[in-house]
């Protein structure tokens, strides 16, 4: 500490310490690279009020203000960046985007620019920290090469072009897309698989897709971070909106219509404090609040946005389900529900009595269990139809469900069709429901019959004005389908999909994709095959037969993952581990935290690619020293997401048409400050980050693709003859397709940040404007039809309330419960995203440590205070992990909670060496602590295994399941 | 004389901290870069000066939990204890505006006004061994801008009132806030 406090003199006793001071001392500055005058100017003496000058404004001389997107957390908001002379001063929100400002505050596109400047948009503080990102003293600031065994600390500074040949000299080889992995199970696919490419953040899948994917050659080309974030909810929701055609969902993720509701439930969503994006829930649900609006949070833990909410619930982890159910069997046993909603069959009859969306609960399934079609909806060519059609109980008799409007009998008792026994999904679910009583409901969810009876009263009370919203905290659990199908049961029943208040899918984007140049088109491409290291939308015994039948059928000797369409992160370290179904010879990481933040995989990920026989070649893409970055063979550093192009996308939150652009805000474009010359979309670009020996993702990958020789960059390499040689050559193609889609000049794009349908264009009278319009399905027909790949049993197609279980159906409750009495649960701070804001001064002093959560009564029976240090232990992490004891009534009793963001073993909270010198670090980027590595490792029969317990549906890590004991440290 | 004050929905400050960061990153208080420093090595208490910051207030019983966020800064009051408080006439109020400004020049240090400020408003710069507050943005709000916490506020729940009405001073003062004839802040409040 005492060497910490003497740099620190140096640092807060230096008046003229600024922002761009880092470049000075950090010392490693590529040669030429030009410094100037780096001190701010004195303030003028009639004005002296503070130590430092304030900032520049948005309207002084000399300041530019360049319109681009937050990264700081990935609800993606648009901000407004005040440079001047190339340094970045401030960020603001973009007031055109529509995350920003509501619709009466927001500007109409045709504002000017100078205009609309002069009142910033809103934004949280993580967004306005993203200036101390950029001017991060301990950046990596070019690339480094390992020198002594992985993860010992020790690096030499290379050149780039070092770095790429010597990356391409070790990957040529393995690119081979005609030799099988294996000869025996050729469904692995080619040699090409066995190199991985994983992005923990990302927003440029279709740009890396296209080097790793139709370059490369690899089935594993991008393997990101979902999965240990909302994977669940998104797999849920798109089996509700299952397009059979086209084998994928129609939409994965629905938002209430937060201001024109009356009541909102939310299960695990903290419109306050997370979700998407929270500068918009947050303003919305206190306007909506401010209308008289209730809302209700369901949460374990006390959260901001239970604090101004009307009820907090603190429901049992992980028993959601169970809740909503309740509500459910409430609703239906007392006719709170729109029966005629429910009865239309199709569109036709949907249309014709006023409703966007149509549900599958008059269609029949069939049940008998020894048919052929067994748990399959019954199809219509049974009754002389078509075979795409299905078939309702209606007028006494089976109807096939064609074009013609057709409203069902929701319950005409089991019937028999064509020698099958069937019932409707109506009847189904309710069957389903009522198989608990209210008091079984209220046991399994820890919360009394009366809560849930009021609950379900004033949910149903408040018609299609009603909706439910969970996400993270109601999902990342091992049956974190079925809470989310459950909770959206409630939506169904009272039929609030489009409505004006109710269930919406969002605006979305113009299409910047296509229109000039296909993005996604490479000429002389190939395009990949096999099976993913993870076995994600692949079907164990359908589509690994020669795998099923070398390893006696079920069970599988790992999971598969047959619905989890956003792939799963937790599986992939601990699959190469385990070389299953095979081994991988080479890693490429980007933006990547795999140890840091994914539950119980620290010591499987150290331990794997410690081994460079395992693992033979790692190559991390990041901008700093973090967890998985100290492991690497070489570290490329790319720039923060204030010196790069993207097209990030929106939230359904957002009810008009948005594409935002992200472009870099700092560093120079040909050779000149940002801002300091008017942007010309037909010049060269070249650009130079802040830290001129970094490259932006873009760059790192045409480099290296270059290096390798790969189709879809350099000259020619777009459909329409152009070269891909720079990143700004790819977003060019991108905002001349957006340019042509929405009539709109590049010019005004890039000045405004991206194009911005105006506000009033929310609605389309009692409905939104943008609609879903299409199937709500209740009965999940892909899941019912599908075998778990553990268990050779067929997933359930119905909601349903199944407790936290391990990969062998075992309750982890009944293993765990009597030694480790708490479960574990984390959450994430208001002003922190995951695992990259540590590094921020200005958020580690709002509060510099986190705590171990535990309820007053638990405290006392344990002999626990305020601040003692505790020990956190699991079944699988003996060792556990210190941290210091708050004690606190707003978290249930029999849970921990432990917020994320702190306790990095790296990140630059310790020193490493470049060329034999140390570089700096920051001690405060390592306080308080991060109790992923803690979390319980799933098993099998007994048989502990090597990853984290997952949900097998939507391929969910679970962080709210583990059970520990805690002890006095 | 016109006065600038702060108006504070109470029902809308949802605890983020987006003007705590947005005041220290317009106004450049400490710290303005890595290291993050601590007193005495204590990682509860960073060096740090903060003009705009939330306070938190939290009681109850489970499951009957209550939880409270106010906004606070400097409330730019009609009689301001600290400019009362200075013996070198560091603290002025200006005539056309009412905001009160600390002149770094003449602050010698003494910090009484850190003890006579009932809000908690003027704060101790180690670094610089004198005072400073928040100064309402006065760079910004003199071109027409509004203060940076004010612009950024996600929840609505903090506005710049640049015509406040001095007869509303303290209306609806949330539990705790100091005894508005005292100082008679230019901050008045929306009940929860």
């Amino acid at each position: 500490m005492a060497e910490s406090r003497k740099t620190g003199l140096c640092n807060i006793l230096n008046p003229d310490m600024n922002r761009r001071r880092f470049l000075l001392i950090s010392g490693t500055l590529a040669a030429g690279a030009t410094v100037r005058n780096l001190v701010k100017p004195a303030s003028a003496s009639a004005l002296v009020t503070g130590q430092n000058p304030p900032d520049a404004t948005e309207v002084d001389a000399g300041v530019q203000v360049i319109m681009s997107v937050c990264q700081n957390c990935h609800s993606r908001c648009g901000i407004m960046a005040r440079v001047k002379d190339g340094v970045l001063l401030k960020i603001d929100g973009n007031p055109y985007h529509p995350n920003n400002f509501d619709p009466d505050e927001r500007p109409p596109y045709n504002t000017p620019v100078d205009e609309a400047k002069k009142k910033p948009g809103r934004l949280c503080a993580k967004g306005q920290a993203g200036v101390q990102v950029v001017y991060d003293p301990y950046r990596i600031k070019q690339p480094l090469k390992r020198v002594g065994p992985r993860g010992s600390g020790q690096w030499k500074a290379i050149t780039w072009e070092q770095a790429f040949q010597e990356i391409a000299a070790k990957l040529k080889p393995l690119r081979d897309l005609n030799t099988l992995i294996d000869s025996a199970t050729p469904e692995l696919g080619p040699v090409a698989n066995q190199v991985l490419y994983s992005a923990g953040r990302t927003i440029e899948g279709g740009f890396t897709d296209r080097v790793w994917g139709n370059g490369f050659g690899t089935i594993n080309k991008r393997e990101d971070h979902t999965s240990i974030c909302e994977t669940s909810h998104h797999v849920a929701n798109e089996l509700m909106t299952w397009d059979e055609k086209a084998n994928r969902g129609r939409k994965n993720h629905f938002k209430p219509d937060i201001v024109e509701a009356k009541y909102i439930m939310l299960f695990g969503s903290s419109f306050l404090e997370a979700n998407f994006p929270m500068v918009a829930t947050a303003r919305k649900l206190m306007d909506f609040r401010a209308k008289g609006g209730k809302y209700v949070v369901v949460d374990p833990r006390f959260s901001n946005t239970a604090a101004l909410a009307h009820r907090w619930v603190p429901v049992k982890p992980g028993a959601d389900a169970a809740l909503a159910l309740g509500m459910a069997r409430w609703m239906l046993e007392n006719g709170k529900y729109d029966a005629k909603y429910l009865a239309n069959a199709n569109q036709a009859a949907a249309k014709a009595s006023g409703e966007p969306t149509w549900t599958d609960a008059t269609r029949l399934v069939v049940v008998d269990p020894s048919h052929a079609d067994a748990r399959r909806y019954l199809r219509a060519d049974a009754i002389g139809g078509k075979k795409e059609n299905y078939v309702a109980w209606s007028g006494g008799g089976p109807k096939e469900i064609a074009d013609a409007a057709l409203v069902g009998d929701m319950e005409p008792g089991e019937v028999v069709v064509a020698g099958r026994r069937c019932k409707t999904v109506f009847q189904l679910l309710k069957e389903r429901v009522f198989s608990r009583s209210l008091a079984q409901y209220a046991a399994d969810c820890g919360l009394s019959v009366d809560l849930i009876v009021t609950l379900a009263s004033e949910f149903a009370t408040a018609g299609k004005q009603a909706v439910t919203n969970a996400y993270r905290g109601a999902v990342q659990h091992t049956n974190g389908v079925y809470n989310q199908l459950s909770i959206n049961i409630l939506n169904t029943l009272t039929g609030n999909y489009d409505w004006r208040g109710g269930n919406g899918g969002g605006g979305g984007g113009y299409p910047e994709g296509s229109g000039v140049t296909p993005l996604g088109t490479v000429p002389g491409g190939v395009s990949a095959k096999g099976i993913k290291l993870n076995r994600t939308v692949k079907q164990y015994e359908k589509d690994g037969p020669n795998l099923f039948k070398r390893d006696g059928g079920y069970p599988a000797k790992r999971p598969w993952f047959p619905y989890a369409t956003h792939g799963n992160y937790q599986e992939v370290i601990p699959s190469a581990a385990d070389g299953y179904p095979y081994p991988i010879k080479a890693l490429i990481t980007y933006w990547n935290g795999w140890p840091y933040s994914t539950p119980a995989l620290r010591k499987t990920f150290e331990d794997y690619v410690k081994d460079e026989k395992k693992l033979p070649l790692f190559v991390a893409i990041s901008l700093n020293m973090g967890e998985v970055a100290a492991f690497a063979d070489y570290v490329l550093p790319d720039t923060t997401y204030l010196e790069k192009w993207a097209f990030p996308g929106m939230t359904p939150t957002i009810l008009t048409k948005a594409t935002p652009l992200q472009q870099p805000v700092v560093g120079k474009l040909d050779g000149k400050d940002i801002g300091t010359a008017p942007f010309n979309p037909d010049a060269p670009n070249v650009y130079t980050p802040v830290l001129p020996n970094t490259k932006t993702v873009g760059d790192i990958h045409i480099g290296l693709a270059k290096a390798l020789g790969l189709p879809g960059v350099g000259d020619k390499a777009f459909q329409d003859g152009s070269p891909l040689n720079t990143y700004w050559d790819f977003y060019k193609k991108g905002l001349q397709n957006l340019s042509k889609n929405t009539g709109k000049p590049i010019g005004e794009i890039v000045a405004k940040g991206g194009v911005f349908e105006d506000p009033g264009n929310e609605y389309d009278g009692k409905y939104l404007k943008y609609k879903y319009g299409n199937v709500i399905k209740i009965y999940i027909e892909q899941l019912a039809t599908t075998k778990d790949s553990m268990t050779g049993q067929y997933f359930d197609g119905l909601p349903q309330y199944d407790p936290p279980k391990f990969a062998d159906n075992t309750a982890i409750a009944t293993v765990d419960e009597k030694e480790f009495p708490f479960q574990l649960i984390t959450y994430k701070m208001v002003w922190h995203a995951q695992a990259r804001t540590a590094t921020i001064p200005w958020l580690m002093i709002i509060q510099p440590e986190n705590f171990v959560e535990i309820n007053t009564s638990d405290a006392r029976r344990l002999g626990i205070r305020d601040g003692d240090k505790v020990r956190l232990v699991s079944a699988t992490s003996p060792g556990g992990v210190v941290g210091k004891a708050k004690v606190t009534e707003g978290v249930r009793p029999g849970v921990i909670a432990v917020s994320h963001h702190f306790g990095h073993w790296e990140l630059a909270s310790k020193p490493h060496v470049v060329d034999g010198v140390a570089q700096g670090a920051d001690p405060s980027r390592g306080t308080g602590i991060q109790v992923n590595p803690i979390m319980r490792l799933d098993q099998f029969k007994g048989k502990v295994l090597n990853t984290s317990i997952q949900d097998k549906v939507g391929g969910s890590v679970s962080f709210y399941d583990s059970r520990v004991k805690l002890v006095k440290a | 004389m016109a006065q600038r004050g702060w108006l504070i929905d109470l029902g809308r400050c949802i605890g983020c901290h987006s003007c705590t960061v947005a005041c220290k990153a317009e106004q450049n208080t400490a710290p303005a870069n890595s290291p993050l420093l601590f007193k005495g090595g204590n990682p509860q208490r960073p060096l740090h000066l903060s003009y705009r910051w939330v306070i938190v207030q939290e009681g109850g019983t489970y499951p009957n939990v209550w939880r409270t966020f106010v906004t606070s800064a400097c409330n730019h009051c009609q009689t301001p204890a600290c400019m009362n408080s200075c013996p070198v006439n560091a603290i002025s109020k200006r005539a056309s505006d009412g905001i009160v400004l600390i002149d770094q020049e003449k602050c010698i240090g003494c910090k009484y006004c850190v003890w006579a400020c009932p809000y908690g408003a003027p704060q101790w710069n180690e670094s610089s061994q004198k005072v400073e507050k928040c100064t309402m943005c006065v760079e910004r709000v003199d071109k027409g801008l509004q203060p940076a916490c004010a612009t950024t506020c996600v929840g609505k729940a903090l506005t710049y009132v640049p015509d406040f009405t001095v007869a509303q001073s303290g209306e609806n003062a949330p539990e705790g806030f100091s005894d508005p004839p005292l100082t008679r802040p230019s901050t008045r409040f929306v009940k929860k």
